[in-house]
């Protein structure tokens, strides 16, 4: 039963992968500054998924990079556009929405129990 | 340090925007070193191999870059089967090309017919190749384990990937073969039925060219085409174009030309028929009369005159190609 259960838990993470990312990016963060916030914050995310994630937001516009060459290793930092912050309050939005209805949908469920 | 060179080169081989990601992936092993082994100038090779392993395989996170579809094949083998049919498509191609050529060879006069045939042949020889190669690789993957098994590689064990010369632009495949198929076609043509360059009249079919001038001159031709295809040849063994093969190439070219207006600057060139055929035509003849019997060597000249302009303008072009790739750099 675990096994199902991480494999569905895997795709419901999937699927939030990019508001949580988003979320964190109001201010330059760079990779793997990034991907701490995001494992402090209980949403662990591997290197191998974040980085490519980055590069295709950056690609959608809705993200916009920079690399800092001042300290001894070049890091490349990303921020939310103002396109990108668009998208993300209507994500928001449409989360909230589905937040919803889920919880609708399980609380009903259980008290037809 | 070569490690992580090597586990980068790895990642963007087939990518697009190489130097970009090439970067990005550098600064992810060494933010991952740092946190893990604190801020060195030097990391040991078990450091850098620890954190490689713990990224994983180079060619899945090369793919996580890419976004393909990976329906049919999987993450696993996907790269084995792109080389694989790459290698199949030219298996095809060359079979093909042998098959129209012994064909022509035991049939000349359908030599056309068999050029034709080896396009078809090779565009469902692809098609067939595909589907076969797809269905192979669909049963490897069901019989083997799953996609876990590939982050057992080893790190230490990865080899150093043959960059390109990042000064040099490359000579395109495409262009290569459709040179070879070509210049095949015509020479089997001129060799074996010259007659078929003709015009198709209703009582009569008339060569264009002189049969017995051809003969005699037949050896220069072919000099000419071998050597065309000598050069496709050798520029798909080695594809990166350098000043000097650029240079070298032109003198050839330019030494086609010269040996091509030999054959065609001669009065004989032409079947005197097809010329009196031509003179029937009013404007033609009225031309005929005004340039002398010389006209048509002249118009074949100055084709050649083009040829020649054609080829200097893709020296100038490649040259200045290569010459600001090397100031980017």
């Amino acid at each position: 039963m675990q096994e199902i259960v991480d494999s569905i838990v895997q795709e419901l993470r999937r699927g939030t992968v990019v508001i949580a990312v988003m979320s964190q990016l109001k201010t330059d963060q760079y990779g793997y500054s990034l991907l701490a916030k995001l494992n402090d914050e209980g949403f662990p995310i591997d290197q191998g998924t974040l980085y490519p994630l980055l590069r295709r937001l950056e690609s959608q516009k809705i993200l916009t990079s920079s690399w800092d060459v001042r300290e001894t290793r070049p890091k490349k930092y990303y921020s939310l556009t103002d396109f990108g912050k668009d998208v993300y309050e209507e994500l928001i939005r449409e989360f909230s929405k589905l937040m919803e209805s889920i919880l609708q949908l399980t609380e009903g469920r259980e008290r037809k129990l | 340090m070569n490690m992580i060179e090597n586990y980068c080169d790895a990642v963007v081989r087939f990518l697009k925007h190489k130097e970009e990601i090439h970067k990005e992936v550098e600064e992810m092993i060494y933010s991952m070193l740092e946190e893990k082994y604190g801020e060195k100038t030097q990391y040991s090779d078990e450091e850098i191999a620890d954190v490689l392993k713990k990224l994983g395989n180079p060619n899945i996170l090369a793919l996580k870059y890419t976004n393909l579809p990976n329906h049919i094949v999987g993450e696993k083998y996907i790269y084995h089967f792109y080389y694989c049919y790459i290698f199949l498509l030219m298996i095809i191609v060359v079979g093909n090309l042998f098959g129209f050529v012994f064909g022509t060879i035991e049939e000349p006069h359908d030599v056309i017919a068999y050029f034709a045939k080896f396009f078809a042949s090779c565009f469902t020889g692809a098609l067939a190749g595909f589907g076969a190669l797809a269905l192979v690789f669909m049963g490897i993957e069901a019989s083997k384990k799953d996609i876990r098994e590939l982050g057992n590689y080893n790190p230490m064990s990865l080899k150093k990937v043959k960059k390109p010369n990042p000064n040099s632009g490359k000579y395109k495949i495409a262009d290569s073969v459709l040179g070879i198929v070509f210049t095949v076609f015509f020479m089997l043509l001129l060799n074996l039925s010259p007659e078929i360059i003709a015009i198709y009249t209703k009582s009569a079919v008339i060569p264009v060219l002189n049969l017995e001038y051809l003969r005699e001159v037949i050896w220069l031709l072919n000099l000419i085409y071998l050597t065309g295809i000598g050069i496709h040849i050798f520029k798909l063994a080695s594809r990166e174009k350098t000043i000097g093969k650029i240079l070298g190439f032109y003198v050839i070219d330019l030494l086609s030309c010269v040996l091509a207006t030999i054959v065609v600057a001669n009065s004989r060139f032409f079947n005197p028929e097809f010329l009196t055929f031509l003179r029937q035509a009013d404007s033609v003849n009225e031309l005929f009369i005004k340039y002398g019997d010389v006209l048509i060597q002249r118009v074949m000249m100055a084709g050649i005159g083009l040829a020649v302009l054609g080829y200097t303008i893709e020296l100038i072009v490649s040259m200045t190609q290569l010459l600001l790739r090397r100031e980017k750099r």
